[in-house]
């Protein structure tokens, strides 16, 4: 079924991979996933004329508008992730996280840029960028993956 | 809304005038031959959702007229009557705050017909009345 964007939900995760603790983001605009694909390996053999490929590494880049508003706790959030440099979890989901259906992607992020919009006539806002992050937990990489709940 | 503005009369020769908050600015002539009289106005709003938690922007207009029945078109009172209506839009340059909300001034917009004049040039020529009308508008987040 169709939806709208505004009626879907993205979450970061305070808790572990293991045992979540799924935010919401409620303040965000627009959100955009612009890159969501797999590098090609690309093979070329004498006993060919075309060059075939292989899906090789994963990469995405999440992408959204966070209203400034200081002392919101999301907001808060986001602004010490930044400046901590750290590496955490979000859900991008198409509905609520604790209902059965719901499905996102779940990947681990470092927040990678935060630039601050002060338009004259506008709303004061946060461009929020995310690329992938080397998470371990447990000995274990944490991947991204296709969360179905 | 309540509305507020600031006048520094001192600076005219204009010593009285009525001001008052209403939701047309409808006057007979006679009401306003001995002393301008300014309207202002709430305008149609406009409300845009900003997140998903609904925060929303309201753009709110608020116009502002000033009145008067005049003499004749070459009437002195002209220039006071120009120059009370840059006073009160210099006025309204900044954030007022009202029942806790702020709203924010973002621009004032002339109203004009095809001559370009900064008052009604054919109310002025056809019945010795002056009109200049402006709309503030004024962003606020909630």
């Amino acid at each position: 079924m169709a939806m709208v964007g505004g009626d879907s939900y993205a979450y970061y995760n305070s808790g572990s991979n293991a045992v979540p603790v799924w935010v919401l983001m409620g303040e965000i605009g627009d959100l955009r996933i612009p890159t969501l694909e797999v590098s090609m390996a690309e093979i070329k053999t004498r006993s060919s004329k075309g060059t075939k490929s292989l899906p090789a590494n994963f990469s995405a880049k999440i992408e959204f508008d966070y209203l400034y508003e200081a002392q919101e706790t999301v907001f808060e959030y986001l602004r010490a992730w930044f400046f901590a440099r750290t590496i955490k979890q979000v859900a991008i989901m198409d509905g609520v996280i604790a209902t059965s259906g719901s499905e996102g992607l779940k990947i681990p992020v470092v927040l990678e840029s935060f630039p601050i919009n002060q338009e004259n006539e506008g709303i004061v806002k946060v461009d929020v960028r995310m690329s992938p992050g080397y998470m371990v937990e447990s000995s274990a990489v944490i991947e991204p993956v296709w969360l179905v709940v | 809304m309540k509305a507020q503005i600031d006048i520094d009369e001192s600076t005219y020769t204009i010593s009285d005038l009525d001001i008052e908050a209403v939701h047309i600015a409808d006057h007979e002539l006679t009401d306003i031959v001995t002393k301008p009289r300014v309207s202002v106005v709430g305008l149609a709003w406009d409300e845009l959702k900003l997140s998903r938690n609904n925060t929303k922007s309201y753009d709110i207009p608020i116009q502002i007229t000033v009145k008067r029945s005049l003499t004749d078109m070459v009437d002195p009172d002209i220039d006071n009557l120009v120059k009370l209506t840059e006073e009160i839009l210099n006025s309204v340059n900044k954030k007022f705050t009202a029942d806790g909300k702020d709203y924010i001034w973002l621009r004032n917009e002339a109203y004009r017909d095809e001559f370009g004049y900064p008052f009604n040039y054919l109310a002025l020529r056809a019945h010795n009345f002056f009109e200049m009308l402006y709309v503030c508008f004024f962003k606020h987040v909630a």
